[in-house]
Protein backbone atom coordinates (compact mmCIF):
# COMPACT_ATOMS: atom_id res chain seq x y z
CA UNK A 1 0.00 0.00 0.00
CA UNK A 2 1.41 3.48 -1.37
CA UNK A 3 2.00 5.62 2.39
CA UNK A 4 -0.33 8.18 1.74
CA UNK A 5 2.60 10.96 1.98
CA UNK A 6 4.58 10.11 -0.32
CA UNK A 7 1.65 10.03 -3.12
CA UNK A 8 1.01 13.67 -1.78
CA UNK A 9 4.74 14.66 -2.65
CA UNK A 10 4.29 12.70 -5.84
CA UNK A 11 0.93 14.60 -6.60
CA UNK A 12 2.69 17.40 -5.40
CA UNK A 13 5.40 17.58 -7.95
CA UNK A 14 3.74 16.44 -10.69
CA UNK A 15 1.18 19.65 -10.30
CA UNK A 16 4.42 21.77 -9.91
CA UNK A 17 5.82 20.35 -13.27
CA UNK A 18 2.61 20.50 -15.09
CA UNK A 19 1.97 23.96 -14.14
CA UNK A 20 5.47 25.34 -15.23
CA UNK A 21 5.18 23.24 -18.31
CA UNK A 22 1.41 24.52 -18.95
CA UNK A 23 1.85 29.05 -18.05
CA UNK A 24 2.10 30.57 -21.49
CA UNK A 25 4.76 32.67 -21.94
CA UNK A 26 3.87 36.55 -21.48
CA UNK A 27 3.33 38.69 -24.01
CA UNK A 28 6.61 39.99 -25.49
CA UNK A 29 5.29 43.90 -25.19
CA UNK A 30 4.34 42.95 -21.56
CA UNK A 31 7.93 42.03 -20.67
CA UNK A 32 9.27 44.95 -22.64
CA UNK A 33 7.69 47.50 -20.73
CA UNK A 34 8.39 45.79 -17.53
CA UNK A 35 12.09 45.95 -18.31
CA UNK A 36 12.08 49.39 -20.03
CA UNK A 37 10.23 50.54 -16.51
CA UNK A 38 12.74 49.33 -14.24
CA UNK A 39 14.92 51.40 -15.46
CA UNK A 40 14.61 54.77 -13.38
CA UNK A 41 15.24 57.31 -16.32
CA UNK A 42 12.89 55.91 -18.81
CA UNK A 43 9.75 58.60 -19.31
CA UNK A 44 6.53 58.13 -19.66
CA UNK A 45 6.96 59.07 -23.23
CA UNK A 46 9.24 56.02 -24.08
CA UNK A 47 6.77 54.01 -23.03
CA UNK A 48 4.03 55.28 -25.39
CA UNK A 49 6.61 55.00 -27.88
CA UNK A 50 7.01 51.35 -27.31
CA UNK A 51 3.45 50.02 -27.16
CA UNK A 52 2.83 52.36 -30.15
CA UNK A 53 5.84 50.71 -32.63
CA UNK A 54 2.93 47.52 -32.63
CA UNK A 55 0.09 49.43 -34.90
CA UNK A 56 -1.85 46.33 -33.83
CA UNK A 57 -1.88 46.57 -30.59
CA UNK A 58 -2.17 50.40 -30.33
CA UNK A 59 -5.18 50.18 -32.14
CA UNK A 60 -7.05 47.71 -30.20
CA UNK A 61 -5.79 49.62 -26.77
CA UNK A 62 -7.35 52.69 -28.19
CA UNK A 63 -10.46 50.74 -29.43
CA UNK A 64 -10.94 50.19 -25.76
CA UNK A 65 -9.46 53.47 -24.52
CA UNK A 66 -12.53 54.81 -26.52
CA UNK A 67 -14.97 52.96 -25.71
CA UNK A 68 -17.96 52.90 -23.29
CA UNK A 69 -15.81 51.89 -20.44
CA UNK A 70 -14.16 55.04 -19.85
CA UNK A 71 -17.46 57.48 -20.96
CA UNK A 72 -14.74 60.17 -22.36
CA UNK A 73 -16.17 63.19 -24.01
CA UNK A 74 -13.32 63.77 -26.15
CA UNK A 75 -11.79 60.96 -28.68
CA UNK A 76 -8.43 59.63 -27.70
CA UNK A 77 -6.45 59.37 -30.99
CA UNK A 78 -3.28 58.16 -29.85
CA UNK A 79 -1.29 56.58 -27.04
CA UNK A 80 0.54 59.60 -25.80
CA UNK A 81 -2.59 61.12 -25.38
CA UNK A 82 -4.04 58.01 -23.59
CA UNK A 83 -1.19 58.46 -21.26
CA UNK A 84 -1.97 61.43 -20.16
CA UNK A 85 -5.64 60.93 -19.92
CA UNK A 86 -6.10 57.87 -18.30
CA UNK A 87 -2.90 56.99 -16.57
CA UNK A 88 0.22 54.77 -17.33
CA UNK A 89 -1.31 51.61 -15.32
CA UNK A 90 -4.73 51.56 -17.04
CA UNK A 91 -2.84 52.02 -20.45
CA UNK A 92 -0.75 48.99 -19.28
CA UNK A 93 -3.41 47.18 -18.28
CA UNK A 94 -5.44 47.60 -22.09
CA UNK A 95 -1.88 46.79 -23.48
CA UNK A 96 -2.17 43.28 -21.31
CA UNK A 97 -5.73 42.95 -22.43
CA UNK A 98 -5.13 43.30 -25.93
CA UNK A 99 -2.06 41.17 -26.24
CA UNK A 100 -4.22 38.02 -24.22
CA UNK A 101 -7.58 39.23 -26.50
CA UNK A 102 -7.22 36.55 -29.04
CA UNK A 103 -6.12 34.05 -26.03
CA UNK A 104 -9.22 35.10 -24.67
CA UNK A 105 -11.57 34.61 -27.43
CA UNK A 106 -10.31 31.39 -28.39
CA UNK A 107 -10.72 30.05 -24.75
CA UNK A 108 -14.44 29.83 -24.17
CA UNK A 109 -17.10 31.52 -26.06
CA UNK A 110 -18.61 34.20 -24.06
CA UNK A 111 -15.80 34.62 -21.61
CA UNK A 112 -14.71 37.51 -23.52
CA UNK A 113 -18.36 38.90 -22.92
CA UNK A 114 -17.85 38.33 -19.48
CA UNK A 115 -14.51 39.71 -18.79
CA UNK A 116 -15.64 43.08 -20.65
CA UNK A 117 -19.24 42.83 -18.47
CA UNK A 118 -17.46 42.06 -14.85
CA UNK A 119 -15.20 45.06 -16.10
CA UNK A 120 -17.91 47.53 -16.84
CA UNK A 121 -19.65 46.37 -14.19
CA UNK A 122 -16.87 47.16 -11.43
CA UNK A 123 -15.73 50.62 -12.91
CA UNK A 124 -19.73 51.50 -12.86
CA UNK A 125 -19.23 50.00 -8.69
CA UNK A 126 -15.83 51.79 -8.21
CA UNK A 127 -17.37 55.28 -9.60
CA UNK A 128 -20.91 54.89 -7.70
CA UNK A 129 -18.66 54.46 -4.69
CA UNK A 130 -16.85 57.51 -5.08
CA UNK A 131 -13.18 56.24 -5.80
CA UNK A 132 -11.09 58.19 -7.85
CA UNK A 133 -9.55 54.91 -9.19
CA UNK A 134 -12.53 53.65 -11.52
CA UNK A 135 -10.37 53.09 -14.09
CA UNK A 136 -7.95 50.96 -12.74
CA UNK A 137 -10.30 48.80 -10.83
CA UNK A 138 -12.05 48.45 -14.34
CA UNK A 139 -8.94 47.10 -15.87
CA UNK A 140 -8.76 44.29 -12.77
CA UNK A 141 -12.42 43.36 -13.56
CA UNK A 142 -11.13 43.05 -17.11
CA UNK A 143 -8.38 40.31 -16.29
CA UNK A 144 -9.72 38.42 -13.69
CA UNK A 145 -10.48 35.45 -15.12
CA UNK A 146 -7.47 35.00 -16.78
CA UNK A 147 -6.93 31.76 -15.26
CA UNK A 148 -10.16 29.96 -17.29
CA UNK A 149 -7.99 30.97 -20.15
CA UNK A 150 -5.09 29.19 -19.80
CA UNK A 151 -7.04 26.43 -18.14
CA UNK A 152 -8.98 26.23 -21.48
CA UNK A 153 -6.08 26.83 -24.02
CA UNK A 154 -3.13 24.49 -21.92
CA UNK A 155 -5.09 21.87 -20.71
CA UNK A 156 -8.10 21.24 -22.64
CA UNK A 157 -9.31 17.68 -21.28
CA UNK A 158 -9.10 19.07 -17.94
CA UNK A 159 -11.33 21.74 -18.94
CA UNK A 160 -13.59 19.75 -20.73
CA UNK A 161 -14.08 17.34 -17.81
CA UNK A 162 -14.91 20.54 -15.49
CA UNK A 163 -17.06 21.92 -18.06
CA UNK A 164 -19.29 18.39 -18.34
CA UNK A 165 -19.57 18.09 -14.79
CA UNK A 166 -20.61 21.82 -14.10
CA UNK A 167 -23.52 21.57 -16.98
CA UNK A 168 -24.53 17.94 -15.80
CA UNK A 169 -24.50 18.87 -11.95
CA UNK A 170 -24.82 22.46 -11.93
CA UNK A 171 -22.10 23.29 -10.22
CA UNK A 172 -20.29 26.44 -10.28
CA UNK A 173 -17.02 26.45 -12.25
CA UNK A 174 -14.78 26.67 -9.29
CA UNK A 175 -16.90 23.65 -7.53
CA UNK A 176 -15.98 21.67 -10.49
CA UNK A 177 -12.62 22.49 -10.55
CA UNK A 178 -11.79 21.75 -6.79
CA UNK A 179 -13.94 18.09 -7.20
CA UNK A 180 -11.71 17.19 -10.01
CA UNK A 181 -8.33 19.39 -10.52
CA UNK A 182 -5.96 19.76 -7.87
CA UNK A 183 -6.19 23.38 -8.30
CA UNK A 184 -8.52 25.87 -9.66
CA UNK A 185 -8.78 29.02 -12.35
CA UNK A 186 -8.14 31.01 -9.16
CA UNK A 187 -4.51 29.33 -8.45
CA UNK A 188 -4.02 29.38 -12.20
CA UNK A 189 -4.42 33.25 -12.01
CA UNK A 190 -2.14 33.65 -9.45
CA UNK A 191 0.53 31.46 -11.06
CA UNK A 192 0.42 33.33 -14.13
CA UNK A 193 0.51 36.59 -12.45
CA UNK A 194 3.72 35.39 -10.76
CA UNK A 195 5.12 34.26 -14.22
CA UNK A 196 4.13 37.42 -16.00
CA UNK A 197 5.01 39.59 -13.14
CA UNK A 198 1.91 41.63 -13.06
CA UNK A 199 1.59 43.86 -10.02
CA UNK A 200 -0.31 42.46 -6.92
CA UNK A 201 -3.14 44.84 -7.51
CA UNK A 202 -4.00 43.07 -10.35
CA UNK A 203 -2.99 39.75 -9.15
CA UNK A 204 -5.00 39.60 -5.93
CA UNK A 205 -8.54 40.37 -7.90
CA UNK A 206 -7.53 37.26 -10.00
CA UNK A 207 -5.98 35.36 -7.25
CA UNK A 208 -9.06 35.81 -4.97
CA UNK A 209 -12.18 36.99 -6.34
CA UNK A 210 -14.06 33.86 -5.03
CA UNK A 211 -12.16 34.92 -1.96
CA UNK A 212 -12.73 38.47 -1.13
CA UNK A 213 -12.55 38.57 2.26
CA UNK A 214 -8.80 36.85 2.11
CA UNK A 215 -7.72 39.90 0.41
CA UNK A 216 -5.14 41.83 2.22
CA UNK A 217 -3.48 44.90 -0.38
CA UNK A 218 -6.41 45.55 -2.59
CA UNK A 219 -9.56 44.42 -0.46
CA UNK A 220 -11.71 47.02 -2.35
CA UNK A 221 -10.76 46.22 -5.50
CA UNK A 222 -10.97 42.22 -5.09
CA UNK A 223 -14.50 42.81 -3.55
CA UNK A 224 -15.61 45.34 -6.21
CA UNK A 225 -14.50 42.79 -9.17
CA UNK A 226 -16.52 40.06 -6.78
CA UNK A 227 -19.16 41.54 -6.54
CA UNK A 228 -19.38 43.04 -10.42
CA UNK A 229 -18.63 39.38 -11.45
CA UNK A 230 -22.26 38.26 -9.41
CA UNK A 231 -23.90 40.57 -10.76
CA UNK A 232 -23.05 40.10 -14.75
CA UNK A 233 -23.59 36.51 -14.15
CA UNK A 234 -27.06 37.43 -12.55
CA UNK A 235 -27.56 39.32 -16.05
CA UNK A 236 -26.56 36.59 -18.16
CA UNK A 237 -24.50 38.98 -19.90
CA UNK A 238 -21.40 36.44 -21.77
CA UNK A 239 -20.20 33.18 -20.24
CA UNK A 240 -18.28 32.51 -16.70
CA UNK A 241 -18.30 28.76 -17.49
CA UNK A 242 -20.92 28.14 -15.13
CA UNK A 243 -24.98 29.05 -15.16
CA UNK A 244 -25.60 29.70 -11.54
CA UNK A 245 -25.08 33.28 -9.65
CA UNK A 246 -23.05 32.83 -6.67
CA UNK A 247 -23.22 33.77 -3.39
CA UNK A 248 -22.36 37.42 -2.41
CA UNK A 249 -19.14 37.16 0.29
CA UNK A 250 -20.44 39.36 3.30
CA UNK A 251 -17.11 40.62 3.94
CA UNK A 252 -16.94 41.85 0.65
CA UNK A 253 -20.21 43.68 1.16
CA UNK A 254 -19.07 45.05 4.24
CA UNK A 255 -15.59 46.27 2.86
CA UNK A 256 -17.81 48.20 0.44
CA UNK A 257 -20.50 49.58 2.40
CA UNK A 258 -23.30 48.76 -0.13
CA UNK A 259 -26.66 48.49 0.94
CA UNK A 260 -29.24 46.39 -1.04
CA UNK A 261 -31.08 49.47 -2.42
CA UNK A 262 -27.57 50.50 -4.13
CA UNK A 263 -28.19 47.44 -6.86
CA UNK A 264 -30.92 49.42 -8.50
CA UNK A 265 -28.83 52.12 -9.22
CA UNK A 266 -25.98 50.67 -10.27
CA UNK A 267 -27.83 48.54 -12.54
CA UNK A 268 -29.12 51.19 -14.31
CA UNK A 269 -25.81 52.82 -14.85
CA UNK A 270 -24.34 49.51 -15.96
CA UNK A 271 -27.15 49.26 -18.84
CA UNK A 272 -26.28 51.82 -21.18
CA UNK A 273 -22.98 50.57 -20.77
CA UNK A 274 -23.37 47.02 -21.08
CA UNK A 275 -25.45 48.08 -24.62
CA UNK A 276 -22.65 50.61 -25.76
CA UNK A 277 -19.77 47.79 -25.20
CA UNK A 278 -21.21 45.31 -27.35
CA UNK A 279 -19.14 46.95 -30.10
CA UNK A 280 -16.35 45.53 -28.23
CA UNK A 281 -16.75 41.94 -28.98
CA UNK A 282 -15.03 42.22 -31.96
CA UNK A 283 -11.82 43.67 -30.90
CA UNK A 284 -10.02 43.60 -34.07
CA UNK B 1 -36.05 41.38 -44.43
CA UNK B 2 -33.33 43.68 -44.44
CA UNK B 3 -33.55 47.75 -44.81
CA UNK B 4 -30.93 50.06 -46.09
CA UNK B 5 -30.92 53.16 -43.53
CA UNK B 6 -28.89 56.21 -43.15
CA UNK B 7 -26.40 56.60 -40.28
CA UNK B 8 -28.88 59.43 -38.72
CA UNK B 9 -32.31 57.45 -39.16
CA UNK B 10 -30.07 54.28 -37.82
CA UNK B 11 -31.17 53.73 -34.04
CA UNK B 12 -29.04 51.88 -31.49
CA UNK B 13 -29.94 48.31 -30.60
CA UNK B 14 -31.16 47.43 -34.55
CA UNK B 15 -29.33 44.29 -36.10
CA UNK B 16 -27.28 44.69 -38.70
CA UNK B 17 -28.00 42.67 -41.82
CA UNK B 18 -24.87 42.61 -44.28
CA UNK B 19 -21.59 43.36 -42.96
CA UNK B 20 -20.19 47.17 -42.69
CA UNK B 21 -16.65 47.53 -44.26
CA UNK B 22 -14.32 50.75 -43.82
CA UNK B 23 -13.56 52.67 -47.24
CA UNK B 24 -10.50 50.57 -47.70
CA UNK B 25 -12.02 47.46 -47.10
CA UNK B 26 -11.26 46.55 -43.09
CA UNK B 27 -14.12 45.10 -41.61
CA UNK B 28 -16.07 47.46 -39.07
CA UNK B 29 -19.04 44.77 -37.80
CA UNK B 30 -20.06 42.07 -38.34
CA UNK B 31 -23.32 41.29 -39.82
CA UNK B 32 -25.69 40.10 -37.20
CA UNK B 33 -24.13 42.28 -34.81
CA UNK B 34 -26.07 45.08 -32.91
CA UNK B 35 -25.68 49.14 -34.17
CA UNK B 36 -24.60 50.69 -30.66
CA UNK B 37 -24.05 54.41 -30.53
CA UNK B 38 -20.38 54.21 -30.67
CA UNK B 39 -20.74 51.95 -34.25
CA UNK B 40 -23.07 54.88 -35.76
CA UNK B 41 -19.95 57.37 -33.91
CA UNK B 42 -17.16 55.87 -35.62
CA UNK B 43 -19.70 55.15 -38.62
CA UNK B 44 -19.93 59.22 -39.42
CA UNK B 45 -16.46 59.73 -38.43
CA UNK B 46 -15.76 57.62 -41.58
CA UNK B 47 -17.96 58.88 -43.93
CA UNK B 48 -20.09 56.08 -43.86
CA UNK B 49 -23.51 57.27 -45.01
CA UNK B 50 -25.91 53.55 -44.76
CA UNK B 51 -25.76 50.79 -43.03
CA UNK B 52 -28.24 47.74 -44.03
CA UNK B 53 -30.65 46.71 -40.78
CA UNK B 54 -32.95 43.76 -40.06
CA UNK B 55 -36.91 45.03 -40.22
CA UNK B 56 -37.66 44.50 -36.75
CA UNK B 57 -41.12 42.74 -36.73
CA UNK B 58 -42.57 45.08 -33.88
CA UNK B 59 -43.51 42.87 -30.86
CA UNK B 60 -47.17 42.26 -29.89
CA UNK B 61 -48.55 42.63 -26.31
CA UNK B 62 -48.43 38.86 -26.09
CA UNK B 63 -44.74 38.88 -27.14
CA UNK B 64 -43.97 41.41 -24.96
CA UNK B 65 -45.11 39.88 -21.76
CA UNK B 66 -43.97 36.94 -22.43
CA UNK B 67 -40.37 37.95 -23.01
CA UNK B 68 -40.74 39.28 -19.13
CA UNK B 69 -42.01 36.24 -17.53
CA UNK B 70 -39.34 34.45 -19.85
CA UNK B 71 -37.05 36.44 -17.61
CA UNK B 72 -38.52 35.52 -15.02
CA UNK B 73 -38.01 32.10 -14.74
CA UNK B 74 -34.42 32.35 -15.67
CA UNK B 75 -33.85 34.43 -13.35
CA UNK B 76 -35.84 31.71 -10.54
CA UNK B 77 -33.24 29.12 -12.39
CA UNK B 78 -29.84 31.09 -12.22
CA UNK B 79 -30.77 32.51 -8.47
CA UNK B 80 -31.68 28.52 -7.18
CA UNK B 81 -28.88 28.26 -5.21
CA UNK B 82 -28.97 31.44 -3.37
CA UNK B 83 -32.21 31.01 -2.43
CA UNK B 84 -32.72 32.53 0.82
CA UNK B 85 -29.71 34.71 1.10
CA UNK B 86 -30.51 38.51 1.24
CA UNK B 87 -27.81 40.12 -0.79
CA UNK B 88 -28.27 38.09 -3.72
CA UNK B 89 -32.17 37.96 -3.30
CA UNK B 90 -32.48 41.45 -3.12
CA UNK B 91 -30.46 41.54 -6.92
CA UNK B 92 -32.86 38.88 -8.10
CA UNK B 93 -35.59 41.56 -7.27
CA UNK B 94 -34.03 44.57 -8.45
CA UNK B 95 -33.58 42.45 -12.21
CA UNK B 96 -37.38 41.18 -12.35
CA UNK B 97 -38.57 44.57 -11.50
CA UNK B 98 -36.17 46.18 -13.82
CA UNK B 99 -37.49 43.68 -16.11
CA UNK B 100 -41.07 44.59 -15.79
CA UNK B 101 -40.36 48.27 -16.12
CA UNK B 102 -38.61 47.24 -19.43
CA UNK B 103 -41.88 45.36 -20.31
CA UNK B 104 -44.45 48.86 -19.08
CA UNK B 105 -42.18 50.81 -21.23
CA UNK B 106 -42.41 48.35 -24.48
CA UNK B 107 -46.11 48.19 -23.90
CA UNK B 108 -46.85 51.98 -23.93
CA UNK B 109 -45.14 52.51 -26.62
CA UNK B 110 -47.28 49.79 -28.50
CA UNK B 111 -50.27 51.63 -27.33
CA UNK B 112 -48.74 55.16 -28.10
CA UNK B 113 -48.01 53.68 -31.66
CA UNK B 114 -51.53 52.39 -32.19
CA UNK B 115 -53.25 55.36 -31.02
CA UNK B 116 -51.42 57.72 -33.75
CA UNK B 117 -52.70 55.31 -36.05
CA UNK B 118 -51.34 52.99 -38.17
CA UNK B 119 -50.30 54.35 -41.61
CA UNK B 120 -53.20 55.65 -43.00
CA UNK B 121 -51.67 59.37 -43.32
CA UNK B 122 -48.59 58.02 -44.87
CA UNK B 123 -46.51 60.73 -44.33
CA UNK B 124 -44.32 63.51 -45.85
CA UNK B 125 -41.87 60.64 -46.62
CA UNK B 126 -38.34 62.79 -47.65
CA UNK B 127 -36.47 62.94 -44.79
CA UNK B 128 -39.67 63.52 -42.40
CA UNK B 129 -39.89 63.64 -38.81
CA UNK B 130 -43.29 62.65 -38.55
CA UNK B 131 -45.83 62.75 -34.96
CA UNK B 132 -46.04 58.73 -35.44
CA UNK B 133 -42.43 58.43 -34.31
CA UNK B 134 -42.12 56.79 -31.50
CA UNK B 135 -41.23 58.45 -28.04
CA UNK B 136 -38.86 56.10 -26.97
CA UNK B 137 -37.36 55.58 -30.42
CA UNK B 138 -35.51 52.35 -30.04
CA UNK B 139 -36.86 49.56 -30.91
CA UNK B 140 -39.02 50.21 -33.52
CA UNK B 141 -38.30 50.58 -37.03
CA UNK B 142 -41.08 50.50 -38.88
CA UNK B 143 -42.68 54.08 -38.50
CA UNK B 144 -39.44 56.03 -40.05
CA UNK B 145 -38.94 57.21 -43.41
CA UNK B 146 -42.01 55.67 -44.66
CA UNK B 147 -42.87 56.15 -48.65
CA UNK B 148 -44.33 58.67 -49.41
CA UNK B 149 -48.59 58.55 -49.08
CA UNK B 150 -47.92 54.76 -48.69
CA UNK B 151 -49.74 53.20 -45.77
CA UNK B 152 -46.53 52.33 -44.05
CA UNK B 153 -47.54 50.89 -41.02
CA UNK B 154 -45.26 49.25 -38.47
CA UNK B 155 -46.72 46.12 -40.20
CA UNK B 156 -46.87 46.85 -43.62
CA UNK B 157 -45.93 45.39 -46.46
CA UNK B 158 -41.93 45.28 -46.76
CA UNK B 159 -40.96 48.83 -47.26
CA UNK B 160 -38.84 50.64 -49.85
CA UNK B 161 -35.02 50.04 -49.78
CA UNK B 162 -33.65 52.96 -50.57
CA UNK B 163 -32.62 56.09 -47.83
CA UNK B 164 -35.52 58.37 -47.83
CA UNK B 165 -33.45 61.26 -47.84
CA UNK B 166 -33.96 61.67 -51.68
CA UNK B 167 -31.27 65.15 -51.61
CA UNK B 168 -28.08 63.19 -49.65
CA UNK B 169 -25.76 61.03 -51.53
CA UNK B 170 -26.73 57.92 -53.38
CA UNK B 171 -26.32 55.07 -50.77
CA UNK B 172 -23.48 53.20 -51.72
CA UNK B 173 -23.56 51.74 -47.59
CA UNK B 174 -20.35 50.63 -45.94
CA UNK B 175 -18.89 48.79 -48.56
CA UNK B 176 -15.66 49.58 -50.98
CA UNK B 177 -16.83 51.42 -54.00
Amino acid sequence: MADPTMVQDRMQAKKEVRRIKNLPTVPGIVAKISRIVENPETSVNDVGRLISQDQVLSAKVLRMANSAFFGMSRKISSISQALVILGFEVVKGLVLTSSVFDMIQKSMAGLWEHSIGCAAASGVIASYLGRDDAEEVLVAGLLHDLGKVVLALNLPEEMKLVRDKVERENLYFYEAENLLLDFNHAEIGEWLAEHWNLPESLAEPMRLHHKPEKAVLKPEWTSIVHVADVIIRAKGFGNGGDAMVPSVSPAAWEILGLKKTDFLPILELLEPKLNSLKDLTALN
Amino acid sequence: MAKRVTVDKAKPGQILAEELARHDGVLLAKRGSEVTEGLLRMLRRQNIETLVIEEEERRTKEEIAAEHLANLARLDAVFARVEGEPVPMALKKTLAFMSGQERDKSLAVLELDEETGNGAEGGEGEGGEEGKESPEGGREVGSEGSVPGGAQGPKGPAGPREAPDGDKKKPRGGKKN
